[in-house]
């Protein structure tokens, strides 16, 4: 099997995976220019899903050298599965400190996920600066991504997060991103726990469903108020800026795009099968916002 | 006479977010009581930068609606509340359609949760000590009406309830009080 990563943000885009040899995963980033935290997160997450069937994992290292640094520098190479084969020159690992800008690639489980939540709070509330509620709208939504995804997707291979907040000096805007890709067992089949929503067949659906309020797989407590997470995620956000979720489990991906006087929605199949449940969040701040990047441009 | 006691949440994290983090925080809060009556719980949120929804309704929301706190004299207020707490708290108490009271940073009693009870909370906070006759004189209530949003504010730890001694009505009869804001004799119990 191949994925091939080339170009800009391949895996928020159009790359998928393709089944031309069940023995092995190429993961093919030769051509690879530009990795948002999903790229990162979830190329990681790709290459345990492979390794749990015992398929050996090839990684080609983009040839833009600064490509294969920053993927480096974001911990990707650390957090391959063991004895990976990497393909091409691997870069120094050289790294200046942007704990105020990044979070590299992290494993994430339910022995940690507190811990890293107590890290995200400084990095998600630094970014926002004097704008505290937007931060704090920010760092919820964040703190329900993890919580489901070690909850409701655990699984022995993990879940992986990463995170980079951007200026917006050389981009358009400051925006932060965060992305949590788990290899559990995806939300068609959380849900499905729950007879209410046994129906469901289709990924996309049932993804659609788990955005809005009071919709959870977990049963056995009665009238539990329970599954509002990703409801909260997206009224939460976009009464500070602008938020766009994507959220991919097996065959199916939801798009959500907010802000304060709207949001739409849009459901996708996808060609391949995305092991677990990926969410990739993006929130540009309010052009009213006070943040300390803004003040800073 | 009441034993007062303080929970710090920020035991639990500076930026709480998980269900099994609040289930862990409820299960101290859960020996905290356990073996003890007419006690003043109050749960000081002081340092806790954010916590989400979910940490607040497993921690809080949960531990408000698994007690009858009336059973055990028992009242319960939060504390030490930001902005963004305050949210938290406030989506949790209105799923659940509880009320929770806070103690303000100026040492008076607000409660969070349905309109009906704050409006009755308001009202109890004048009276201080009273009677459900009294409570439904002021806010013109009939008394099973009166009897039923106290009772609500009494299980939620709102209020103080206790029997009245040889009542001349016959039957039960109860006597409600506020207990009162800051607490200078407040300490952390051991789980009994």
């Amino acid at each position: 099997m191949e994925l091939n990563l080339a170009g800009a943000m391949p895996l928020a885009g159009g790359a998928f995976l393709t089944g031309q040899d069940p023995d092995q995963l190429v993961l093919d980033a030769t051509a690879l220019t530009f990795a948002c935290p999903l790229d990162l997160a979830g190329i990681v997450a790709w290459a345990h899903w492979a390794a749990s069937g015992a398929l050996p994992v090839t990684l080609m290292m983009p040839t833009d050298q600064a490509m294969a640094s920053y993927l480096q520098r974001m911990d990707v190479l650390r957090h391959l599965p063991s004895r990976p084969r990497i393909i091409g020159r691997v870069p120094p690992d050289t790294r200046s400190d942007q704990s105020g800008s990044l979070l590299e690639v992290t494993a994430l489980n339910p022995s940690n996920v507190d811990d890293l939540a107590e890290r995200l709070g400084p990095l998600v509330m630094g970014f926002y600066g004097e704008d505290s509620e937007a931060g704090a709208a920010v760092l919820r939504a964040c703190g329900e991504l993890i919580g489901n995804a070690t909850e409701h997707g655990p699984s022995e291979r993990g879940a992986f997060m990463a995170a980079q907040l951007h200026t917006g000096t050389t981009t358009d805007g400051p925006r932060l991103e965060f992305a949590v890709c788990d290899t559990g067992m995806g939300i068609m089949e959380h849900l499905r726990r729950n007879p209410k929503y046994a129906f469901y067949t289709q990924d996309k659906h049932a993804i659609a469903r788990a955005t809005r309020a009071g919709v959870t797989g977990v049963t056995g407590v009665p009238d539990d108020k329970r599954g509002n997470g990703l409801y909260d995620v997206i009224k939460d956000t976009r009464r500070v800026g602008e938020v766009s979720l994507r959220i991919r489990s097996g065959k199916g991906e939801v798009r959500i795009h907010g802000a304060t006087n709207s949001q739409r929605q849009t459901l996708h199949d996808r060609p391949d099968q995305t092991a677990g449940t990926w969410a990739w969040l993006t929130h540009r701040v309010n052009t009213t916002s006070k943040t300390v990047v803004q003040s800073r441009e | 006479m009441n034993n007062a006691t303080t929970f710090s949440v920020v035991q639990l994290g500076k930026y709480p977010a998980t269900r099994p983090l609040g289930q862990e925080g409820r299960a101290r809060l859960d020996d905290l009581l356990e073996g003890h009556t007419n006690l003043a719980l109050t749960i000081d949120f002081t340092g806790v930068e954010v916590m989400n929804i979910s940490f607040a309704d497993e921690f809080l929301g949960k531990f408000l609606t698994s007690h009858d706190f009336s059973t055990t004299g028992t009242t319960v207020r939060v504390t030490g509340l930001n902005a963004d707490n305050r949210y938290s708290i406030l989506v949790c108490v209105e799923r659940r359609k509880i009320a929770v009271t806070v103690l303000e940073e100026d040492g008076t009693l607000t409660l969070l949760g349905d309109p009906i009870l704050v409006a009755t909370f308001d009202a109890a906070k004048e009276l201080r000590e009273f009677k459900a006759s009294d409570i439904g004189d002021k806010l013109h209530l009939k008394a099973p009406n009166a009897n039923n949003r106290l009772k609500r504010l009494a299980d939620a730890g709102a209020l103080h309830k206790s029997q009245v001694s040889g009542s001349a009505r016959g039957g039960k009869e109860f006597v409600y009080k506020i207990v009162d804001g800051p607490s200078s004799n407040a300490r952390t119990l051991s789980p009994a």
